[in-house]
């Protein structure tokens, strides 16, 4: 009798232990993950703070982290915002900024599109060579981009494509080496009944491929579109090799001029710099679902 | 809903379509297209030139492009390899000679003979011979029209000079007394952290000082017929050896790189600050001072010179206008430059430059007058008053501006009567200035088609001394080698026969041809033998038609292509010539620098496992539940989508001598924190910690590596009274090897590739510190044009890459845990 009391005792003592332990073991995470988040953000927030900074307030020593113009008062928008309005000035953004995203539309679109095709025939449909070529896809992930870079600059000159937006897209109607074995390995997972049926209702491939396949891959469709919107968003060197003029301009390279360029304007140059991020960061704020759960489904193990 | 949603993304649309529509509409004009005008400082003064221009000859529609100093050439080559040149070309002189001589340049010499018989034209006699003729190329045409003379000075603060008990209207007039006098004004402080230094040898953005330095003891880079490099003669030791020991004697590599970093410039002026005594510069420093406001007493001299000998000036710093080849306008780029370059456009240019001050210094007295009348509300009327006579001095000084220094005689006594600055410093320092260019002989800076490569060893020499890498001795000669390497490739070019393209294609071909037949012939046991299987035979190619479209155009010819000239020496203007190994063999066995890119690239995959680590904890903690996940997920993850050139411009501040990080060490009593991107040691760290900030983006990865790990596992194992770490250790290691076989394998490809970083941040240096093998590739095929020498790069790259990737491959069968 009173060896069970004591155990009782004892086991209440041990689930509010546990109790405590879990709490605890909640709050040291909480404050990791604060720390941690903190200390990634902080450049980040410097970004920020400096976009709305001007030259003398930059370089103050002790940094300040609210600028100059939200202490005053009354608090003038014009004054906040000068480094955006002085950077639109000095630089076509809305010009930039429609090339930007006509160029990773572009991609977005013509990679999806092609690469699912291609991961379709890979997955779903039995034809001769077919493991032969696949290897081949699976090769040249391995091929830097450098290899390719000079003569790829001497087609598109050929083909009189040079200073235009085209080199910058153009590539991705072929599909992606990459995300064609990202959605192959995905279309394997799929029942192979459901295309069966479809086979014998009559269904063409093309058909199939359009109103069966692609609507069951969504979340591995999403993975593919984010990363080639990531890529296209952030490429630089193809811009920086085939446009020379500022209209053709897409903000990554745009940026990188202003720098050079203008290498007094910092605050302007954080403000550019922050425009050009917040797209990204939206997406992915609303999108981190698919993006994880893309990944996880795609199951690249085998 | 779904209606909704499109309808907003409609409207969203809307705008960017009207603007692309707007941007096809507008033609019919002549476009001109003109680079180089420099839109920071003067902005407001070409634009007023463009616009006079665009009035006077309503059928030309301007159009402004890159003034990139970084870039700007690469642009021009593609631009006229691509068909799409600008009409008009401005530039700093500094790489004239390499661009003259490619054969990418139009001859001006009819255009100024048409000239001669015009009022306005631009005649040969109003310039001074030495400017004149350093836009001469080496087979005697003229290649460019000078404008802005830009003599290098030495500009001096006299309060510094004062305050040391030296006599400020004396400024050193020899090397020797140059050396004595920046001794006793570099200042150290208790700690021995230099707080002034006594002289900056190197002017900003000043790539070439040692061949300024040697023309100044009157020796040259290159022999008279431009064969033979002389940085192995006596001239190139002594100019070396003095600028190692000048940077020695005011307090070494850490403070002259310290203070380098600062002068370039993030909005501090450390010579009027006093915190440089003396500084080699051009005349822009006028401009500071008119900028600034400044009550700093500068004085201007010309740079001392070695004993026995008169100081000289470099014409590398002059504006020039070019015209491109393949330009499509020439006649109406001639009327532009006689235009921009003659009296009349300088005059409009220093009209709208001053206007635009004027308003700047109001607009900057306005806000400072705001500011203290803040202050006085505040009950702060002694920064009030500061900032009254702040905003005082803004209104008297800023808004003026100074005619700077024209080329063209003519326009420069023009300027000279209508703009007379007012500022008691600036006037009196303008009319020594215009005297000394009078004076000082012009050395024009030599025109080699490999001047690039020149540039680019003089600096690496200076770098190699100054860290005390090599001797002096050991460092040019190492140079001279390299660039008389690469002159002898350039004029011997010729002995090698042209490239049999014909053959090459035919045998790629029959190679290609020859792969797929035994392809075909291996895959004989799934050969169609019904209708069903051919059908799918049909669809299967109709369905991957697009990859192997893209395949054949875009990854193999580019392959077998880039292969081929390999093999060559090739710079796209000339047609290709069958080296053989030469590329390869250079490589190899003849190319420290090939060797060094290698290393720097093999650190920063060492540096890679850290990277990884970093992820997987931030993937570990984001792997729990708790509350705010999706903002956490999403700071972690910021860095990762910053894209590069913004991470990289972000950084560049963050990591200055004086910047957040450098404020940060020493409050947390680190007092002599590293100046990373200026510090060779450092600057790879540097780029290591901007790596680990982006770690973020291999979070993705792991999370979905961890969620996809079955939750019984871990059931099991706390029934079996594993603890969390042992539990780590034996379930979450092993089941999540494959993904960190991906992220290596990938990891490596990824690490090849860094460019951007290197490009924005530190241009490779400080002592190729920061040169990574892409950027070295780059360089080789559009700073150097050596097309033949950077594809042998690629190859060699696609080699490494491969084989990392299949020692990994092997590797991993040990380690690697599939399920």
């Amino acid at each position: 009798m009173g060896a069970l009391r004591v155990k009782r005792k004892h086991d209440a003592r041990r689930a509010s232990a546990r109790v405590l332990v879990a709490l605890s073991r909640t709050t040291l995470l909480q404050l990791a993950l604060l720390l941690g988040s903190m200390l990634f953000a902080l450049p980040f927030l410097w970004l920020l703070a400096t976009s709305f900074k001007q030259l003398d307030e930059i370089f103050r020593d002790p940094p300040t982290w609210i600028p100059d113009v939200f202490r005053q008062r009354p608090i003038v928008l014009s004054n906040v915002f000068q480094n955006f309005i002085r950077a639109a000035e000095f630089i076509p953004f809305w010009t930039w900024l429609w090339n930007t995203f006509y160029v990773t539309a572009m991609n977005v679109v013509g990679n999806v599109t092609a690469s699912s095709l291609v991961a379709f025939a890979f997955a779903r449909i039995r034809w001769r060579g077919r493991d032969a070529v696949f290897i081949l896809v699976l090769a040249t992930l391995m091929l830097p981009q450098q290899v390719t870079m000079i003569p790829q600059f001497l087609i598109y000159n050929k083909l009189g494509w040079y200073n235009t937006l085209k080199p910058l897209w153009f590539g991705a109607l072929f599909g992606s080496a990459f995300h064609i074995f990202l959605l192959r390995q995905f279309m394997l997972t799929l029942p192979q009944d459901l295309i069966d049926a479809a086979k014998i209702d009559g269904c063409g491939y093309l058909r199939i491929w359009g109103q069966i396949t692609l609507p069951l891959m969504k979340p591995a469709l999403a993975v593919v579109a984010i990363q080639t919107f990531r890529g296209a968003w952030n490429n630089f060197l193809g811009p920086y090799i085939y446009i020379n003029t500022k209209s053709k301009m897409t903000i990554a390279l745009g940026l990188q001029w202003f720098q050079s360029e203008q290498g007094r304007m910092y605050g302007e140059m954080m403000a550019t710099a922050l425009v050009m991020t917040l797209p990204i960061i939206a997406l992915f704020f609303f999108c981190q679902r698919y993006m994880i759960r893309g990944i996880t489904l795609t199951g690249f193990k085998a | 809903m779904s209606i909704v949603r499109g309808g907003i993304c409609i409207i969203f649309l809307l705008p960017f379509c009207a603007l692309h529509v707007a941007a096809a509409e507008r033609e019919e004009t002549t476009e001109l297209h003109v680079w180089g005008l420099n839109m920071g400082y003067p902005r407001a003064g070409w634009l007023a030139v463009v616009a006079e221009f665009e009035r006077r000859r309503p059928e030309i529609d301007v159009i402004l492009g890159p003034a990139d100093r970084g870039s700007d050439l690469q642009k021009l080559l593609c631009g006229v390899v691509g068909n799409a040149p600008p009409d008009v070309f401005k530039r700093e002189a500094n790489l004239f000679g390499d661009i003259a001589s490619r054969g990418i340049l139009m001859p001006l010499d009819d255009f100024i003979e048409a000239d001669r018989s015009r009022e306005d034209g631009l005649h040969e006699n109003d310039y001074k011979p030495g400017v004149w003729e350093s836009c001469r190329g080496s087979d005697g045409h003229m290649y460019a029209v000078p404008e802005a003379t830009n003599a290098l000075f030495l500009a001096y603060n006299k309060d510094v000079f004062r305050e040391a008990g030296l006599d400020p209207e004396r400024p050193p007039r020899d090397w020797q007394e140059w050396q004595d006098y920046a001794r006793r004004l570099t200042l150290r402080d208790e700690n021995g952290r230099v707080r002034r230094i006594g002289t900056m040898i190197h002017a900003p953005y000043m790539e070439d000082d040692l061949v300024f330095y040697i023309a100044q003891l009157g020796g040259n880079v290159l022999s008279a017929d431009g064969r033979t490099c002389l940085l192995d003669g006596p001239e190139a030791l002594d100019a070396l050896t003095f600028i190692v020991e000048t940077i020695q004697v005011t307090g070494g590599r850490r403070a002259f790189d310290d203070f380098a970093k600062w002068q370039e410039g993030l909005g501090t002026w450390p010579l009027g600050q006093g915190h440089v005594a003396m500084s080699v510069t051009g005349h822009s420093v006028l401009g500071e001072i008119l900028r600034r406001g400044s009550e700093a007493d500068i004085g201007m001299a010309p740079v001392p010179a070695p004993t026995g000998r008169k100081p000289i000036t470099t014409s590398a710093r002059h504006g020039l206008y070019l015209i491109p080849t393949r330009a499509r306008h020439p006649d109406e780029a001639w009327d532009f430059i006689r235009f921009a370059a003659g009296p009349e456009g300088q005059i409009v240019f220093l009209e709208a430059l001053a206007e635009d001050r004027a308003q700047m210094a109001e607009r900057a007295a306005k806000q400072l007058e705001q500011q203290a009348r803040l202050a006085e509300a505040r009950g702060d009327p002694s920064r009030a008053g500061k900032l009254r006579d702040k905003a005082q001095a803004r209104r008297q000084w800023q808004g003026e501006t100074y005619p700077g220094f024209r080329a063209n005689a003519k326009t420069q006594r023009l300027l000279q009567q209508k703009f007379i600055p007012r500022h008691p410093v600036v006037s009196a320092n303008y009319k020594r200035c215009a005297e000394l260019i009078q004076e000082m002989a012009f050395v024009p800076i030599p025109r080699s088609p490999v001047y690039a490569v020149i540039r680019d060893e003089c600096q690496r020499a200076v770098d190699r001394a100054l860290y005390g890498e090599m001797s002096p001795k050991e460092a040019l000669l190492d140079a001279d080698r390299r660039v008389q390497e690469q002159l002898d490739a350039y004029f011997g070019r010729e002995r090698f026969p042209l490239f049999p393209w014909r053959y090459a294609w035919s045998t790629a071909v029959a190679i290609a041809g020859a792969a797929c037949l035994f392809f075909w012939w291996r895959s004989r046991e799934e050969r169609a033998r019904t209708s069903l299987q051919r059908y799918e035979n049909r669809m299967g190619l109709l369905f991957i038609s697009p990859w192997v479209i893209g395949f054949v155009v875009f990854i193999a010819g580019p392959m077998l292509f880039s292969l081929a000239i390999s093999f060559c020496n090739y710079d796209v203007i000339h047609p290709a010539r069958f080296a053989g190994l030469e590329n390869y063999a250079f490589m190899l066995f003849n190319d420290p620098l090939f060797w060094k890119s290698l290393w720097n690239t093999a650190f920063m995959v060492l540096a890679l496992p850290l990277g990884m680590s970093v992820s997987l904890l931030i993937a570990v903690l984001l792997n729990t539940k708790v509350r705010g996940m999706r903002v956490y997920r999403t700071l972690f993850y910021l860095p990762a989508v910053t894209p590069a050139i913004a991470a990289a411009v972000l950084w560049y501040g963050l990591l200055n001598p004086d910047g957040l990080l450098n404020v940060g060490l020493r409050r947390i009593g680190i007092d002599n924190p590293p100046s990373w991107l200026g510090d060779a040691r450092w600057s790879k760290p540097a780029i290591v910690i901007m790596g680990i900030w982006g770690a973020g983006g291999g979070m993705i990865l792991w999370l979905a590596g961890l969620q996809g790990i079955p939750k019984q596992l871990y059931e099991a194992a706390s029934i079996d009274g594993a603890g969390r770490l042992r539990q780590f250790r034996s379930i979450t290691l092993p089941m999540l090897t494959p993904y960190v076989f991906f992220a290596l394998v990938t990891g490596v490809i990824g690490v090849f590739q860094i460019f951007a970083q290197a490009l924005v941040l530190t241009r490779g240096g400080p002592a190729d510190s920061t040169l990574f093998y892409v950027y070295y590739l780059f360089n080789n095929a559009f700073r150097y044009f050596k097309m033949g020498y950077a594809s042998a790069m690629a190859w060699i790259l696609f080699l490494i890459v491969l084989i990392a990737t299949l020692i990994q491959w092997r590797l991993s069968r040990q380690w690697v845990h599939y399920e």
